[in-house]
């Protein structure tokens, strides 16, 4: 034994570290370290991940339905033109021509359904593209105005009279 | 003033020494991990559960399925009709039809009225004809008797080959239940039939569920009320 009862830490206040010592700490503190890091983030990170991937399908679903066109017509597109009778064009319309109480009412019943079922906010922008500036301005918002970290968007184009607007649809877990 | 004497004995730490051994073991560990991680397979199953889980929700709520068919012509001459009506056999009650493979991946999707090809869909809008043959339970087990939910699950993309590293190819069999519901949670029914397909969930277990917001295509536009959850378990 390299310490007798004569040089013990406790009777006779030596308590220099030996080399068996201090290889017993660095591995006891290793493996504490190890362990707290093998547990909890990794899964952590997949689960994360993969509950924004379904907020950002829900996302794009909504937006989907509502660009459905109601008539034989219906095509998959990204882009919903001119003179379509989709649910979201006719909404945008409307707003730009001054009343946007359409718009506000569709994406209010979609907000409290997923509220109430599914415990999860929205809000919803409107931006319109200019032109001569290259940039998009915001011309309406509706729901809940709270930017949090872990919300996602998704959008869809959708023009009317010549102009480009864009409908920003933002959601995330209460 | 405060000394610091290697020499003595009088109870002093010796810090380097712990740094330095903590640094050769940390060294020491770092390469024994990685040389064992080499060995190891790099995903977990919850990975595999969960890119199934988002494949048969893309697959069901994005495509119309696939319906193969070997025509022979005059002489020897073989044509194949490639169409999304893989519903239509069922209906029919042409249990060889489906049987012999004809029917080779199953949508639940519109396909698009004017189209360019089999391919175009529209995501989100399902065929109600489609949803009803697709959980009616009683049509597979006319096909496939007892087995019918193993055989669906090769035509949902389930049972899949996965290869670890340095490991042959494995086969993995994955259990599920899909289910049409309301978006408060209320399983669909259509008709006689309830809309869920699959076997009885657990309540334990590595469970991942992933969800696609649809409608049922009937013409006209959608509101909230329409919307519905094609809600997808695997474990």
């Amino acid at each position: 034994m390299r310490k007798t009862s004569k040089d013990s830490l406790f009777t006779c206040g030596k308590g220099q570290m030996y080399l068996l010592e201090a290889i017993i700490a660095a591995f006891v503190m290793l493996g504490a370290a190890f362990f707290m890091v093998k547990l909890a983030p990794l899964q952590g990170c997949q689960e994360k991940e993969f509950s924004t991937l379904q907020l950002k399908k829900y996302a794009d679903d909504i937006l989907e339905i509502l660009s459905m066109e109601n008539t034989t017509k219906l095509q998959k597109s990204l882009i919903t033109v001119g003179n379509d009778t989709t649910l979201l064009y006719k909404c945008v319309k409307k707003g730009v021509n001054g009343n946007w109480s359409s718009f506000d009412k569709t994406f209010y019943d979609i907000g409290k359904t997923l509220k109430d079922n599914l415990s999860i906010m929205y809000k919803v922008e409107v931006f319109k593209f200019n032109k001569s500036t290259d940039t998009l301005e915001k011309i309406h918002c509706n729901g809940t105005e709270v930017d949090v970290s872990n919300s996602v968007s998704s959008f869809r184009i959708v023009i009317v009279n010549g102009e480009v607007y864009e409908v920003r649809l933002t959601l995330w877990y209460i | 003033m405060l000394k610091l004497k290697m020499s003595d004995q009088k109870g002093q730490l010796s810090l380097d020494l712990l740094i330095a051994v903590l640094i050769f073991t940390l060294t020491t560990v770092a390469v024994m991990y990685y040389i064992v991680s080499s060995f190891t397979p790099y995903s977990s199953e919850s990975l595999y559960l969960q890119a199934s889980a988002y494949r048969v929700a893309m697959i069901l709520a994005e495509d119309a399925g696939l319906n193969v068919t070997n025509i022979t012509g005059n002489g020897s001459t073989k044509y194949v009709n490639i169409s999304t009506n893989w519903e239509v056999a069922l209906n029919d009650d042409n249990i060889t039809f489906v049987k012999q493979g004809n029917v080779t991946r199953i949508g639940l999707a519109n396909a698009a009225p004017i189209k360019s090809s089999y391919e175009v869909c529209l995501p989100c809008c399902l065929n109600k004809t489609k949803v009803e043959v697709f959980f009616n339970k009683t049509k597979w087990k006319e096909v496939w008797g007892s087995a019918y939910l193993t055989n669906l699950s090769n035509l949902l993309g389930l049972n899949i080959l996965m290869k670890y590293k340095y490991s042959k190819f494995v086969k993995i069999n994955i259990s599920y239940n899909i289910s049409l519901r309301y978006m408060n949670g209320t399983v669909v029914r259509l008709g006689d039939e309830v809309c869920q397909i699959g076997e009885p969930i657990p309540t334990t277990g590595n469970i991942v569920k992933f969800e696609r917001l649809v409608v049922i295509y009937n013409g006209g536009v959608y509101h909230a009320k329409d919307i519905k959850r094609l809600v997808i378990y695997v474990w």
